[in-house]
């Protein structure tokens, strides 16, 4: 084969090869597109329709096949008719809020982690008796769930202080980093009940500060393990100069380390909304009439099209309007993050 | 002393430091005078750094006290030292103006608006900075950011200054006038400075007294003068000096230092087997082979400019020599060197220190 390329035919062999390599990646990746972006444009062309497109076969194009209207848009946005406004506003406030305080924790975890040294043997203590406290308030409790939590609990932190010595590695900074990561390896439906009849004991079902609270902690670990590289390494140079011009940690934190990494640090707030926003299985159990967010609504809309099949036809559009509602602020966010990466990595590290 | 505060004295009071397994510093004894400038002067790796650090609180010592004035300091946290330091980095704070930057000391102490844009105003006045304080670091050149940091680090007035090769990350020409800013800066205030660098001319011109560590061990705290003229080691006689000192090794016979191609006459006496002289190339000659105590021949000649540096092999050493301008040989030629005894050294080669 190698000596054909040596030829006249042989370089324009290669040149054709060139040309047709690239061509093939051109439309597959151009068929993959369409593949991934077709049931967004679907939607959103649908919840552009009246009532007589729908049900009359596919029109793909507006002003070509069809008028669009805004009949659909104009009747979610309308609280009077359904709930998509406040649904939406339960969403954001929820999100923003389980952000902030994510970040906020995760960020102070990771600058108490990698800054402090933490000493084994009195953890191990402080542990074994939070567990007697635990084990106490097990038996207060008169609901099983909560009951069966709490022994798990105490077990766990029993596990973890009989497996302290003075030397070797038990939970020294990196145990505990590695301690909330497998927190998120549990699957959220497995405590799902558990976390129900918790905020249905404390009164607080249905209310948004469970939602907030339980995103929270699910989220934690993903967002210290997010900001880790961000600003997990030593102290910086202008951390150190702070330390010697007199400031507090708690001011170096907020005054000095957050505006130096404050791209990267967006960046994961937007991808931990993303996270909140999307959630779907707290929000359906641990939420009902007031609070409920947009997935579970979203989802609920749906079954109640389906069940009324061949009746008005109207309703598929507003459903596209309303997932389109849901969609848009994941794409917005996304290119936020992407945006704040990017000049991350093109300025490199700021002075 | 012009601002009528009178400097603070600094000790290292049998200070160790180990990471690990790892031995960085060997009880450093160290006494800094008030408002003296002391240079830390080493090698990477030397503990230089690190004995830095751990005077400003940075880092803690494994064993040995800390005194700033007469106050243990070994386990205060950094802020409540007194002390302010000036990075190799700069380490400016980059979301904020030159101005917030030099005020940041004066802030976070809660000193009132007024005093402290008085206060930084002063401050930059003194390093030229007073048209830039609205800018932003990274709109200012090396030179510009480090004058920032210096500023930020006079402002509070604290009882010793700390730098940490400051003039490192700057071109040549301007190392050479910030230095003599500095020198000045610090004589017009008066404050203890500790100054760390591994460049000697740095340390000859800016200090008072400079402390060499190798390896963690202080090798001699003297003046320049005394330091380069009175080396107390083989170490220190080769680590100061360009080109540096040149060094034989023979042995040493009542005051005869004698080798395959030297027999000298030396200043000292002692019976070492194993010794080295060593001799500056400003103070030889070269000379005609029989007239030198030690014979070699001519390996090169460097025309310097104001002078010629010779390069001539004795045995297995290479032995250079500051000659006149004009001089010239070719190599291969047999030659000589000469010199007076007053500046001669004799070291004992076991242990590198000066035989007196």
């Amino acid at each position: 084969m190698m000596q054909h390329l040596a030829t006249a035919s042989g370089v324009r062999f290669r040149k054709m090869r060139v040309i047709l390599s690239d061509v093939l990646t051109y439309v597959v990746l151009g068929l993959w597109t369409i593949v991934c972006l077709f049931p967004l444009y679907w939607v959103a062309v649908t919840s552009l329709k009246g009532e007589p497109e729908i049900m009359q076969g596919p029109f793909f194009l507006p002003f070509v096949d069809f008028t669009p209207s805004g009949i659909a848009w104009r009747y979610i946005l309308d609280p009077v008719n359904d709930q998509l406004p406040m649904r939406f506003f339960n969403s954001t406030l929820i999100g923003l809020a389980s952000t902030l305080l994510t970040v906020l924790i995760g960020g102070l975890a990771v600058y108490g982690l990698t800054r402090f040294r933490y000493t084994v043997a009195w953890m191990g203590f402080l542990l074994i008796l939070l567990a007697v406290a635990l084990a106490s308030c097990a038996f207060v409790v008169s609901a099983v769930g909560l009951q069966v939590f709490f022994a798990a609990a105490v077990g766990l932190l029993l596990l973890m202080a009989a497996g302290f010595k003075d030397h070797g590695p038990a939970l020294r900074n990196g145990g505990i980093l590695v301690a909330m990561l497998a927190t998120r390896i549990l699957p959220p439906v497995v405590v799902v009940l558990p976390i129900y009849t918790m905020a249905q004991h404390m009164g607080l079902l249905d209310t948004r500060l469970v939602l907030i609270l339980t995103y929270t902690a699910s989220n934690l670990p993903i967002a210290v393990w997010l900001l880790v590289p961000v600003f997990g390494k030593t102290a910086t140079d202008q951390e150190e100069a702070a330390q010697l011009d007199g400031a507090s940690h708690i001011e170096i934190f907020f005054t000095i380390l957050l505006p130096m990494v404050a791209a990267s640090v967006s960046a994961v707030g937007l991808l931990v909304f993303i996270l909140c926003w999307n959630e779907y299985l707290f929000a359906a159990y641990l939420s009902s009439t007031s609070t409920m967010t947009l997935p579970p609504w979203v989802m609920g809309q749906m079954s109640i099209k389906e069940a009324q099949v061949g009746g008005d036809g109207q309703e598929w559009a507003q459903l596209s309007a309303a997932i389109i509602f849901m969609v848009v602020p994941v794409l917005a966010c996304i290119a936020l993050a992407q945006r704040f990466l990017r000049r991350t990595f093109l300025w490199g590290r700021l002075l | 002393m012009a601002n009528g505060k009178p400097g603070v004295q600094v000790s290292f009071d049998k200070i160790q430091k180990s990471f690990g397994a790892v031995r960085v510093l060997e009880e450093l004894n160290l006494q800094v005078e008030p408002g003296e400038f002391l240079v830390l002067l080493g090698a990477s790796g030397s503990g230089k750094t690190t004995a830095l650090r751990i005077l400003s609180g940075l880092e803690t010592a494994t064993a040995g006290r800390v005194l700033i004035g007469d106050r243990d300091v070994t386990s205060i946290l950094p802020k409540y030292r007194d002390i302010s330091m000036v990075f190799q980095s700069y380490a400016l704070y980059p979301h904020k103006t030159v101005a917030e930057n030099i005020g940041f000391p004066l802030k976070v102490r809660k000193i009132p608006l007024a005093d402290r844009e008085v206060a930084v105003r002063d401050a930059a006045a003194q390093v030229q900075l007073d048209q830039l304080l609205h800018r932003y670091p990274r709109e200012l050149s090396g030179g510009q950011r480090q004058r920032v940091a210096l500023a930020r680090a006079i402002v509070r007035r604290p009882s010793v200054f700390l730098m940490d090769e400051p003039l490192s990350n700057l071109d040549a020409k301007l190392r050479g006038h910030m230095r003599a800013e500095l020198k000045h800066m610090q004589q017009t205030l008066g404050i203890t400075t500790i100054y760390v660098t591994h460049d000697q001319i740095e340390a000859m011109t800016l200090a008072r007294r400079v402390a060499i560590l190798e390896r963690g061990v202080l090798q001699q705290l003297a003046t320049p003068a005394e330091i380069y003229n009175n080396p107390a080691n083989l170490f220190v006689a080769q680590f100061i000096g360009s080109p540096p000192m040149n060094v034989v090794r023979g042995a040493l016979e009542g005051k005869t230092f004698l080798s395959n191609d030297a027999k000298v006459t030396v200043s000292v006496g002692g019976r070492i087997a194993k010794a080295v002289l060593g001799f500056r190339p400003e103070d030889c000659s070269v000379v005609a082979t029989a007239k030198g105590a030690i014979r070699g021949e001519i390996y090169t000649t460097e025309l310097i400019g104001d002078h010629t540096l010779v390069t001539l092999k004795a045995g297995s050493d290479m032995l250079t020599v500051k000659a006149a301008k004009d001089f010239t040989a070719t190599p291969g030629e047999k030659a000589g060197v000469a010199f007076n005894s007053s500046h001669l050294y004799v070291f004992d080669e076991s242990n590198g220190q000066r035989v007196r």
